[in-house]
């Protein structure tokens, strides 16, 4: 066995240096490229503009409170609503919040004020966060104006808001793109050197007599548990830079975690293999395990959420051991589930391992019995 | 130019008689991954989350919010349980989020003491977190604007202004280009474009690493090189459009521009990933090599195109990346063109584009030369020539 992983190991630093720096350094590199990149966690600076059709003391009070919010560049507060309408069109603006004329007349004489709040809608994440924040400033001068029309007519007696929503919101209390999106991708990152160097590894020896010489499981086995072992490495690496240098939160344990992202590595090799012997060459093979990279990760559900997808798709999504990995992830991340919470995803991973072990293993010991070394069955 | 056109002639037949694989794997990814894609994002909007609540009151009003709830599209109640059961299952992952009903809830909205309904929402998944949390806001502001004018009317607020008193300021929200806010339109068309920069790269740099010498290459090489990029380019731009006018198709994805735009910004796009794989290919020895080395580029440069996380909020680092890397000037007027009809600045990126292409090309020759020292050196110490013509 040893004799087996310092092949590996010479073979990686000789022949494939570069498989070997995707291998224990893409999730790293990802980590550090797109941990930098939502460093700033929510969407900020959105471009707005104020068209202020009353030009009252009570809308410019109105067009104040806007202007306070630290998400929003109020970039123009103007009269006329074409120079808004403008700028939206010209993408100077991502909304347009309109305060109407008679705004404060309506207001003293009790009539409903309807605030237009017009969005590019070609970015949902942008309109997303631009929501947000005018919803809780309408929510929160509509009270106010409830309070001070209570009072006045003599019935302060009444709640403001009868019934209200208190939030709590534990996991990511602050919406952060960063804590939604970052640990999903660095492991991605991970899924690709993993299955890229045990593809390698498996494609370049399965034509050559080494299963055969030393045995199929024993070959296999060794190859895993080097390159696996190689894969915890890199996804530790990756993770201490998410939560040492961007402040990821890790409310789980490492420990939980750990068993899952085993059963996970064993999978995801073991599909690494099925690809190696099934392309007749290397270059088929590597563009393969590129091209599913993408889908892999966007099928999981880990961004577009099971229960959104057509049954079809579903299915499709449950193939990819990613599908088990990386909403567990997030949630001993983010929650701190225990491992109960995640061994169904840890027998799923394990079954599919173990599938994918045995139809390899049956396949490498044909091929090893045509170098004459091994029988057939 | 006739020179350069019968040259463009014959790479484009190159396609389907040398690289006919090539050629078939460069119109096939962008349809698989329009398919795979549009597909996952056909509901468009993720709805009925998984909610639960714990009712402390039992009373009829609160069934009545329950009941709100369980009506909302966001929202699908899958539990009413105890307050130990909804945190266990909310701890299982098996709600999303859950609300707990106070005792006494219908006594004091009935005496006016103001209530407060506790959410508890999982928003480690943003786009699920905030259907929740959305869905139970306006679940319980609509019921809090009832009781509120309902309280008024008993007071002997005339029924007209007492709706009026509850809620004085309402937003109304209207969304341009993207009314619903579906994904297809935000997500897939760059994820098509991003697509074809995959298939260029990964399929047209270990091309070029792998071919060999034609013989009438070695007359006018930048020549020849700028015609095969064109060609490339062209079939690209063709799968392109019409892997797009599968999702206008099967989709419903919006299309507002005309075709020529679209196809010049396509076109554009293409010829400078094109360019930019012959580099690789032309620098790189190991075909397979091309693929590794530009896994670092290929694969997250469509979260820097600002298409999704906007440049605005970016940081310096992030936002130098986002301009030198091609896909930072299509992805944004890809869309545009789509769902806003013109993209204002595409005569810029276009040329931007294609000026990036050019480069490229320039820095393959250099490549390619080197390879051929490279391979005549070898020669010569072997004691061999290198193939005529």
């Amino acid at each position: 066995m040893l004799a087996l992983w310092e092949r590996e190991l010479s073979l990686l630093l000789a022949e494939r240096k570069l498989v070997a720096v995707v291998l224990l350094f893409a999730a790293t590199a990802y980590a550090f490229l797109i941990g930098n990149l939502y460093n700033g966690h929510v969407v900020e600076h959105i471009p707005v503009v104020v068209c202020d059709l009353d030009g009252s003391a009570e809308s410019r009070a109105f067009c104040r409170e806007i202007r306070t919010v630290h998400t929003y560049d109020v970039t123009l507060v103007t009269g006329k609503l074409d120079e808004a309408e403008t700028a939206l069109a010209q993408r100077d603006a991502a909304a347009v919040i309109v305060i109407p004329e008679n705004f404060a007349k309506d207001l003293s004489e009790r009539r409903s004020v309807q605030l237009p709040f017009i969005t590019d809608g070609s970015n949902s994440l942008v309109q997303s966060y631009s929501l947000a924040p005018i919803q809780e400033l309408v929510g929160a001068f509509s009270a106010a104006q409830t309070a001070r029309t209570a009072a006045a007519d003599g019935m302060p007696e009444l709640p403001v808001t009868p019934v209200s929503v208190s939030l709590r919101v534990p996991e990511n209390p602050t919406g952060s793109y960063a804590f939604f999106y970052l640990y999903g991708v660095m492991l991605t990152a991970a899924q690709i050197g993993v299955m890229l160097s045990t593809a390698l590894s498996v494609w370049g020896d399965a034509r050559k007599p080494l299963f055969a010489e030393n045995g199929v499981w024993k070959t296999l086995l060794a190859k895993q548990s080097f390159y696996g072992a190689a894969s915890v490495l890199s996804m530790l690496i990756g993770l201490s830079v998410l939560v040492l240098v961007f402040r990821m939160p890790f409310k789980g344990s490492l420990f939980v975690f750990l068993p899952l992202y085993a059963a996970y590595a064993f999978a995801a090799m073991n599909l690494a293999t099925a690809f190696a012997l099934y392309f007749r060459t290397e270059l088929a093979l590597v563009q393969c395990l590129v091209f599913y990279a993408l889908p892999a990760f966007l099928l999981s559900g880990y961004i577009w959420p099971e229960h959104g997808m057509l049954p079809m798709f579903r299915w499709i999504s449950a193939t990819f051991p990613l599908h088990y990995l990386l909403v567990d992830f997030r949630a001993v991340a983010l929650s701190g589930v225990p491992f109960s919470g995640l061994l169904p995803d840890a027998v799923a991973l394990l079954a599919m391992g173990v599938v994918l072990l045995l139809v390899n293993g049956s396949v490498l010991k044909k091929r090893a019995a045509s170098f004459g070394l091994l029988p057939a069955n | 130019m006739n020179a350069l056109f019968s040259m463009f002639l014959s790479e484009f037949r190159a396609l389907f008689t040398v690289h006919r694989r090539g050629a078939a794997a460069l119109a096939f990814l962008p349809m698989a991954y329009l398919l795979l894609f549009g597909g996952l994002f056909a509901k468009n909007a993720v709805n009925e989350a998984a909610i639960g609540v714990c009712d402390l009151d039992g009373s009829a009003e609160s069934r009545r919010l329950i009941r709100a709830l369980d009506d909302a599209d966001a929202l699908s109640v899958r539990l009413v349980g105890t307050l130990g059961e909804t945190e266990t299952a909310y701890r299982r992952g098996d709600i999303l989020a859950y609300a707990v009903i106070p005792q006494d809830y219908a006594e004091n909205l009935r005496r006016g003491v103001p209530v407060s309904v506790e959410v508890v929402a999982n928003n480690a998944n943003t786009v699920l977190g905030n259907t929740a949390m959305n869905g139970f806001q306006a679940v319980v502001d609509t019921i809090g604007a009832e009781r509120a004018a309902e309280n008024r009317i008993a007071r002997g607020v005339p029924s007209e202004a007492a709706g009026a008193l509850a809620a004085p300021v309402q937003l109304s929200l209207r969304s341009l280009y993207n009314s619903t806010g579906g994904y297809n339109d935000f997500f897939t068309s760059v994820l098509l474009l991003h697509a074809l920069q995959i298939a260029a790269v990964f399929t047209v740099a270990p091309m070029m690493a792998l071919e060999k010498c034609r013989p009438q290459e070695n007359s006018r090489p930048l020549c020849r090189l700028f015609a095969k990029a064109f060609a490339l380019s062209a079939w690209l731009t063709l799968s392109l459009l019409f892997s797009l006018l599968c999702g206008i198709v099967l989709l419903g994805m919006t299309c507002r521009a005309p075709l020529l735009p679209l196809a010049f910004l396509g076109f554009s796009f293409a010829f400078a990933m094109t360019a930019f794989a012959f580099a690789v290919g032309a620098w790189v020895r190991k075909p397979s090599s091309t693929i590794s080395y530009t896994l670092f580029y290929i694969m997250p440069s469509v979260l820097f195109s600002g298409a999704v996380w906007p440049r605005a909020s970016m940081d310096g680092v992030s936002r130098f990346l986002s301009w030198v890397m091609p896909i930072g000037y299509a992805a944004i007027d890809f869309r545009e063109l789509l769902v806003r009809g013109d993209a204002p600045t595409l005569g810029e990126d276009c040329a931007i584009l294609v000026a990036i292409g050019l480069a490229f090309l320039a820095f393959a020759r250099f490549g390619l030369l080197r390879k051929e020292a490279a391979r005549n050196a070898r020669s010569l110490g072997t004691g061999t020539f290198p193939a005529a013509g």
